[in-house]
């Protein structure tokens, strides 16, 4: 286990710069991936390059450089295309999971009395979407913080317009039961959106097989720049979803008042006013290439790996609560979220102190998740969340500094 | 000149082929300032044989054509302001970010030798005499004028109408084409009555695909001309699902010299009379899965604005072994795809699109983009396709490069609204490659 863990780790470490820093004379140690990535070498190369050699606006530029910009830029669409295994018509690029979440609350124009099921342990970004738009039916959830899916079937009723879920949690690391749900949302002809913002990263992506209705997912927790996003779905929402923003780009044609309207684009760019996060896309598509290369099935074997080294580090010591620990390594990923008891210290305390003593970054409060915190009984958590390039060394030295924390 | 024997559609041999072409070089010489001030070529004696004449002028390439303005092409006495302004003549442009020209072009020239081209092809000729009802067209490509970013609407069916001709599309990259227009297209086809359908085979691959999932079929009665990109084996199945009993007729044009070769019975693409004079610099160099291959240089004969004079056009064909019908041109067996795009092997072998096409016969992607990005690095994007058979396939005709197999849901289009099925990046333009272009 420890030897294909850090096999993986070796081979993409050298390609991560960031990892090469130090915090006060200690080597960095990150473990703070469920927030954001790293970024590889080719994803800064990527960005820097567009800056120094193809800087224009996409779409519209004539000259040469325009040219060279919305190749790369469009190039950013197919790859993320090939990652989930859909076409490129049907992905519009926005500026995270929680825009596009927001997108499709928007778009399904939900009344007040329109019902999104989804499971209170929800990030806040699959959560507030939905006291805004609909009206929320949170699936309850255990003291782990772990949905009660077997309650779901129940929830779903005839005024239910969506079912909305996190692929995985950002707290306690659970893979949910995807193509279950599914089943369950399906045969009462209820669409399903998928939250794949942990999981985009982690696990191999098929549209086709989760058989969902929307999926979300946000470049930087995928060692892409912040600032972009997807928003999949299928064409015939895309179809008839309202445009909630309008301008430059989207247009085909705008007549003048006396002559007419304007006339849209066809999705996806009738959704995507103004220019765009150029160089974060450029960089997003870098990302995807680069975890392609690698392969999602290799990016999940460390993963895996992880998940059990980590978790069996963990639950050996002695004052540290782990949420969901006895989650199988199949139904989750390599993301720990524990509560320290150290006297008289915070949660974000603790994690400070385990960078400054140690060198390691991990988060550390609600973690967007305040409904969950609050029914788990938790007075906020510390997260770590390893990612490819972590090895087991870096494991051991999180592990010492929280025995040493809570002892 | 009398264009049409009497008694068939087929057009006659030109016999003074070569005196034409001898005509219209020093023609162009001497009316276009180009010529005069960017090339400054030797006066041609009057008793030059065109052998002797090719010989002294150099060859024209895109760049030096690129920056360069239209009025240094119009021919002196031309009026260029008041026939812009009059429509009978326009600037567009063609190509790639690297290699894109400006070109004066004349729509009435254009119709006129493509129709007589056409005409080459017996079931074409047909076509055209009214064999399949009153002879009307619609073309599938880039569209002149339509929906793009700010762009300006989808013009009405009967703005898309220009005489007999229909223009299909007004979008953009058909990877984003709606159902709802791909549908329109498909029911144009038949309230047009189209009887010859000429079209971008990357462009008619997805209409032909949509067709087939709503079960429908291309209308077109006569034929269908593929022109203006590689035809690849996937898109002949696809469209021969879906279009079964119009003939396919593949057509090789270019916008700055008009049709070059169109395809006869015999399957060879025959030289295009009147049009043209071809020159064939043969590769110097292997050229694995592809035979007798030749760089293209081309003479126009009867562009009367920016004749182009030994231009390299960049097309790599396969010459054919086969006695010529029209001129004194060899046919050729097949357009094998731009030299740009060709892969350059480290052993110095070319490979050329048209045997990487070959190669992935059996394995039928449904659509790929081979891309070398480095001397030594090939790497493949394959929609809908075994990554391994590609591999396997494509193996043989790369040695010494490692290959790379990435699965893709759609191809890149280019800035300019073409499919191109490979791609080099970066190095050189290769001509060293060919008799007579090493200068
Ligand atoms: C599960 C989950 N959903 C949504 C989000 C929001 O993503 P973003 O902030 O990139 O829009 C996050 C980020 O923390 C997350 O972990």
């Amino acid at each position: 286990m420890k030897e294909l863990i850090d096999r993986h780790a070796a081979s993409v470490r050298p390609q991560i710069p960031l990892l090469a820093r130090e915090l006060s004379g200690r080597p960095l140690i990150f473990l703070d991936n469920a927030s954001t990535t790293p970024k590889p070498r080719q994803v800064i190369d990527a960005v820097v390059g567009y800056y120094e050699r193809s800087t224009a606006n996409v779409h519209r530029g004539v000259h040469s450089l325009g040219e060279e910009a919305t190749r790369l830029f469009d190039d950013a669409r197919r790859e993320v295309g090939a990652l989930i295994g859909a076409n490129p018509s049907e992905i519009v690029l926005v500026r995270g999971t929680t825009e596009a979440i927001n997108f499709v609350a928007n778009g399904l124009e939900l009344g007040p009395e329109d019902e999104v099921v989804f499971p209170a342990s929800e990030h806040h970004a699959n959560w507030i979407p939905w006291r805004l738009h609909g009206k929320p039916v949170p699936v309850p959830i255990d003291e782990d913080g772990l949905p009660r899916w077997e309650l779901i079937e129940k929830l779903i009723t005839s005024k239910t317009k969506l079912v909305s879920i996190g692929h995985v949690s950002n707290v306690t690391g659970a893979i949910a039961p995807v193509e279950e749900v599914v089943r369950i949302a399906k045969a009462r002809g209820v669409p399903v959106l998928l939250d794949a913002a942990q999981s985009i990263s982690h696990l191999p992506l098929d549209i086709a097989k989760l058989g969902v209705d929307f999926l979300a997912a946000s470049s930087h927790k995928a060692f892409g720049p912040s600032g972009v996003g997807i928003l999949w779905s299928k064409k015939e929402f895309l179809a008839k979803c309202p445009l909630y923003q309008v301008g430059g780009g989207m247009v085909s044609l705008n007549n003048d008042l006396d002559v007419g309207g304007f006339i849209p684009r066809d999705a996806p760019f009738k959704f995507e006013a103004g220019t765009p996060a150029i160089e974060a896309t450029i960089g997003f598509g870098a990302a995807v290439k680069w975890m392609r290369g690698i392969g999602m099935g290799a990016i999940r074997e460390h993963d895996l790996a992880m998940s059990k080294y980590l978790f069996d580090g963990l639950s050996d010591i002695r004052g540290v609560r782990v949420l969901a620990k006895r989650l199988p390594p199949e139904e989750r990923i390599a993301l720990a979220t524990f509560v320290v008891d150290a006297p008289s210290m915070t949660q974000e305390s603790v994690a400070r102190a385990l960078c400054d003593m140690f060198g390691v970054c991990v988060s550390a409060g609600f973690h967007c998740t305040h409904v969950l915190h609050a029914r788990a009984q938790l007075p906020g958590t510390v997260r770590a969340s390893p990612h490819l390039f972590n090895t087991t060394e870096e494991i051991d030295v999180l592990l010492e500094g929280v025995r040493e924390i809570a002892s | 000149m009398a264009l049409l024997d009497d008694n068939q559609a087929l057009p006659v041999p030109d016999s003074e082929h070569v005196e034409r072409t001898v005509q219209a070089l020093r023609k162009a010489l001497q009316r276009i300032p180009f010529y005069a001030k960017y090339v400054k070529p030797p006066a041609l004696g009057e008793a030059t044989s065109l052998k002797d004449a090719l010989a002294a002028l150099p060859l024209l390439t895109a760049a030096q054509v690129r920056p360069t303005l239209p009025k240094a092409w119009l021919p002196d006495g031309r009026d260029g302001r008041a026939e812009f302004a009059m429509g009978k003549l326009k600037v567009v442009e063609t190509g790639l970010a690297e290699d894109r020209i400006r070109l004066l072009w004349d729509g009435a020239w254009w119709r006129a030798q493509e129709a007589r081209a056409l005409r080459m092809n017996k079931t074409a000729a047909a076509a055209l005499d009214g064999a399949f009802g009153a002879y009307r067209e619609a073309v599938l490509w880039i569209p002149e004028r339509g929906t793009g970013s700010c762009g300006s609407g989808d013009p009405e069916f009967e703005e898309r109408l220009e005489g007999n001709r229909l223009h299909l599309n007004s979008r953009q990259d058909p990877t984003f084409w709606s159902e709802p227009v791909m549908t329109r297209m498909l029911d144009e086809l038949a309230r047009h009555a189209t009887v010859g359908l000429l079209a971008d085979p990357f462009y008619l691959d997805v209409l032909a695909r949509h067709a087939s999932a709503q079960r429908r079929s291309l209308d077109v009665r006569g034929f269908v001309g593929l022109t203006r990109g590689l035809t690849t084996t996937a898109h002949r199945a696809g469209l021969k699902a879906v279009c079964p009993t119009a003939e396919t007729v593949q057509i090789y044009g270019a916008r700055e010299a008009g049709v070059l070769f169109v395809e006869g019975e015999d399957k060879l693409l025959h030289h295009a009379p009147f049009t043209t004079h071809i020159e064939f610099l043969r590769a110097s160099v292997p050229t694995p899965g592809a035979v007798d291959v030749a760089l293209v240089v081309v003479t126009t004969l009867d562009r009367e604005v920016q004749p182009l004079v030994r231009y390299v056009l960049g097309d790599l064909v396969q010459v054919a072994r086969a006695p010529s019908r029209f001129t004194t041109v060899s046919p050729i067996v097949s357009v094998e795809g731009k030299l740009a795009d060709a892969l350059l092997r480290p052993d110095g072998a070319l490979v050329t699109p048209g045997a990487v096409d070959r190669a992935l016969t059996e394995a039928s992607p449904r659509a790929y983009q081979v891309v070398q990005t480095d001397a030594q690095s090939v790497s493949v994007e394959v929609v809908e396709g075994s990554l391994e058979a590609v591999k396997a396939a494509l193996a043989p005709l790369l040695v010494g490069m490692t290959l790379t197999a990435r699965q893709a849901t759609a191809i890149a289009v280019e800035p300019n609204g073409k499919y191109r099925v490979s791609r080099r990046e970066g190095l050189g333009t290769s001509y060293e490659r060919f008799e007579g272009a090493e200068r």
